[in-house]
């Protein structure tokens, strides 16, 4: 069965359809969405630097409190507990944008990118610095510069610490020379290369990642955010892929970030990774070519480009049912996204308490084994359709999905969810057994597990 | 064979039976076990006791002489209800329950053991180094990540999807990778009726991979509706427990869960009470899940380190290294102690607060795996633990 490319838009690269939205104007109405940059951020600048200063005093109140200072006891607990309200607050604030926005193609790239860039909560207070991240280094650079985007995820919070960049010291540094316990981590260098640029077979070896790793020691963080620690920066000369360096200024990572960022081996890289994770677990090479080539263009590394391409190319709008098992599946995510746009949800009905609240939605995201911000890798989430299309993956969406189903058949007809979900997609199997199952609520949950609602 | 259960005459005859009602004993899961494949009949439960168990209390070195001094609060004693084990060990009073498994011979120890991860002692890296196998110092790296358990399982003859099975929601990264295995929840249920269930597989029919993975989830909550097991209302230790024994108990070899709790950082005497008693539950009911089957069960719990040998400021420990594995399961070889006790006193710590570590608890692990299901031991040095050297057979299973 075709679907309508007007259909395959929202479908593919949207968030869902909505009973209270008009119908998707298609290919054209997604380049609308990316031709200015995309507004709602969650948090700003000084948000941003609260959350990073809470980190700060949380080690002392940590150290008092273990002395026997009740009062710093008591306001320990307090961050504690402020700490898990983020978390679940956080955790609301995106789905909720997901699932209400006008502009679900922005949602779909930023989370995409957020993928690239994955980082998992080590504690609750890392965690907080998450949500800065994607929303202030990730977000704004959607359609911009590819390089832009990278130094400024690298140089947040959430990822020195998460791949232990923050204590790496050179080996000749002033801090290491004091104190011989100190020395070079090379996780983050090692990541960049292998996940967030070149690629694990990329024209690097452990040469490279050990000078590389040289010159970005010295990028920690504070209370206000990145901090060049000049008393951790390793003196001496290093060479990345050829290229060398001989000062201790931050500005060395920063250009052979940039190196790194025009790379054709990044490209390539890229490219594929969007066109895997939008249009197909094997996608074609002419499409993922084209994609590289407009990737490189006149400007080097530019995201709008390469996001353009795709739209463009008419491989990227090949028929579910021709791709196969190579068509994509919802991620669980997706699936709870758009469930929660057919429904019509508002941000309020996801609250705690509510009727689409944190049990069918946060916590259902741990039950089908996507917790938010807890990837398990700095490698992201797994794009295949096997690795989630398991007997005990689907047995968690259709655990969900019966009980959402009860939700979403006590305010709306089943036939009716199951037209405004998937338009023209609704295949004929899935309307028969939604019209013929014996109670609303198993109709909607055999809608919600139905290959023509998890796959794109 | 699963083809057979597979096939249409099987399944239609399976729904037949329950459509009229069939009792458990009409198809118990235990009929699943003929159909069991290469693997055979033993079984191994990994635990995985999240949050860093205090050895010092769990199997509490009551016999050495600096024991009471490091622990002035909290120093497990017999004469406070700790069990005695050997005159130089007691078990913790919460972990009284197991005292009949070591009368009979089926629990063990290790103690002062623990994986290579060192220093940094941060739970995150450590549980990654625990289950990961990793033999770096600083904790796995890299962006693949797969667990020894999941390299063992690839190195079984005849593994299939239900070879392996992860039990609860929470992620066991010791069973991902490459070889497939099963996750499923205590309280997972597929809620539909069954002509919707009819419906579901209409539904799914329209793709293969849709079709393979319900086929399979119906078939595996069908069966946990014909042997009756009810879905756990409130995911504790005994539901995990419990659904693990059920799928050992059929086509299911390995089976693996985690609890949590351990980490015990102030007000331990209170703390670690309820996460000993649910780990006792778990045990426990694994035995009288597995019925005759326990005795071909061996079951590893263990943790990402131990804690500091001191009590600190607010009663409580903090992370350390050296640590206990515990050992429980009918194929045991008997009650022992193994590993090699490096005392208490202060120059016998590791960097002058925690236990030493005398022992790999990777060895304890891959000789497990050895003892179970004959894997060999080059393959478990090379691809289960690459760089282990499983040394001398400390001879845990029987």
């Amino acid at each position: 069965m075709a679907v309508s490319r007007q259909t395959l838009a929202e479908l593919r690269f949207g968030c869902g359809f909505r009973p209270d939205r008009p119908a998707p104007a298609g290919p054209e109405d997604l380049l609308r969405q990316i031709a200015a940059p995309p507004r709602g951020a969650l948090v700003d600048e000084a948000e941003a630097r609260r959350r990073y200063a809470i980190q700060d005093g949380f080690v002392a109140l940590r150290r008092r409190a273990k002395q026997g200072d009740a009062d710093a006891a008591r306001r320990f607990e307090q961050t504690l507990a402020e700490g898990r309200r983020m978390t679940r607050d956080d955790a609301l604030a995106r789905l909720a944008r997901a699932a209400t926005t006008p502009d679900g193609f922005v949602e779909r790239l930023h989370r995409f990118w957020c993928g690239h860039f994955a980082v998992a909560r080590r504690n609750p207070r890392h965690g907080a610095f998450i949500l800065p991240m994607q929303e202030l280094a990730i977000r704004p650079h959607l359609t911009g510069r590819f390089a832009d985007m990278l130094i400024a995820a690298t140089k947040s919070p959430a990822m020195l610490f998460y791949l232990d960049q923050s204590v790496s010291a050179g080996p000749n540094s002033r801090m290491a020379r004091r104190n011989p316990r100190r020395g070079l981590n090379e996780n983050l260098a090692r990541e960049i290369l292998e996940l967030h640029t070149l690629g694990v077979h990329g024209p690097y070896d452990q040469r490279d990642v050990r000078d590389f790793a040289r010159l970005l020691a010295g990028w920690s963080h504070d209370a206000g955010g990145f901090r060049f620690r000049e008393n951790m920066a390793e003196p001496g000369e290093k060479t990345v892929l050829g290229r060398r360096w001989r000062g201790m200024g931050p500005e060395g990572a920063e250009e052979a970030l940039r190196m790194l960022a025009d790379h054709p081996a990044t490209a390539r890289r890229l490219a594929f990774k969007m066109a895997r994770h939008f249009v197909s677990d094997a996608p074609p090479a002419p499409l993922v070519d084209a994609m590289a080539r407009a990737y490189a263009g006149a400007t080097g590394g530019d995201l709008g480009a390469m996001t353009r391409a795709m739209i463009a190319h008419e491989l990227a709008w090949t028929d579910r049912a021709r791709l196969g098992p190579a068509a994509k599946v919802k991620k669980p995510w997706d699936l709870v996204v758009s469930t929660l746009r057919a429904a019509g949800a508002q941000e309020a009905d996801l609250a705690p308490g509510g009727p689409f609240g944190p049990p069918l939605t946060i916590r259902a995201l741990e039950g089908m084994g996507q917790p938010i911000d807890s990837v398990p890798g700095p490698d992201g989430w797994k794009e295949e359709a096997d690795a989630w299309i398991t007997p005990g993956g689907l047995a968690a969406r259709l655990d969900w999905a019966g009980r959402i189903g009860r939700v979403i058949a006590a305010r709306t007809d089943p036939r009716d969810f199951a037209r405004v979900a998937l338009r023209d997609a609704l295949g004929r199997e899935t309307a028969f057994a939604v019209s013929a199952a014996g109670e609303r609520w198993e109709a909607v949950a055999l809608l919600l597990v139905s290959p023509d609602f998890n796959r794109r | 064979m699963t083809e057979d259960l597979r096939s249409p005459s099987r399944r239609a005859l399976l729904r037949a039976g329950l459509a009229l009602g069939c009792s458990a004993a009409a198809f118990p899961l235990m009929s699943r076990v003929t159909f069991a494949s290469a693997p055979g009949e033993n079984r191994l439960v990994a635990i995985v006791l999240r949050g860093a168990l205090d050895g010092l209390a769990a199997v509490a070195p009551y016999g050495d002489p600096h024991y009471r001094a490091l622990r002035p609060t909290l120093a497990v004693l017999p004469e406070n209800g700790a069990i005695d084990l050997d005159g130089r060990f007691a078990l913790h009073p919460a972990l009284a329950p197991l005292a009949p498994l070591w009368r009979r011979g089926e629990l063990a120890f290790a103690h002062a053991v623990s994986t290579p991860y060192r220093d940094k002692r941060s739970h995150f890296d450590g549980q990654d180094a625990l289950e990961t196998g990793s033999g770096a110092a600083d904790g796995p790296t890299g962006a693949r990540r797969d667990g020894w358990l999941n390299r063992a399982l690839s190195l079984m003859p005849g593994a299939e999807a239900r070879t392996a099975v992860a039990v609860g929601r929470e992620r066991m990264l010791l069973l991902e990778g490459d070889a497939p295995a099963l996750g499923w929840a205590p309280d997972g249920d597929l809620r539909l009726s069954e002509p919707a269930l009819h419906l579901l597989e209409r539904v799914l029919a329209q793709d293969p991979l849709f079709a393979e993975a319900g086929r399979e989830a119906i078939m595996i909550d069908r069966e946990l509706d014909a042997g009756g097991m009810e879905r756990a209302r409130r995911v504790d230790a005994r539901a995990l427990a419990a659904l693990a024994a059920r799928m050992l108990s059929a086509e299911s070899r390995i089976a693996a869960f985690s609890l949590g709790g351990f980490d015990t950082h102030k007000g331990q005497a209170g703390a670690i009470r309820r996460p000993l008693e649910q780990l006792a539950e778990a045990i426990e009911a694994l035995r009288q899940g597995l019925g005759p089957n326990w005795a071909r069960t061996t079951v590893l719990c263990m943790t990402e380190f131990g804690r500091t040998a001191h009590e600190n400021g607010t009663r409580g420990t903090d992370h350390g290294t050296g640590g206990v594995m515990l050992f429980a399961g009918g194929a045991l070889s008997g009650a022992r102690a193994h590993g090699r006790w490096p005392g208490l006193a202060e120059g016998d710590l590791y960097q002058g607060r925690d236990l030493m570590p005398t022992d790999d608890l990777r060895r304890y692990a891959a000789w497990a795996l050895r003892g179970a299901f004959g894997l060999p031991r080059d393959a478990l040095e090379r691809t289960v633990f690459p760089g282990l050297d499983m040394g001398a057979d400390p001879r845990l299973l029987a």
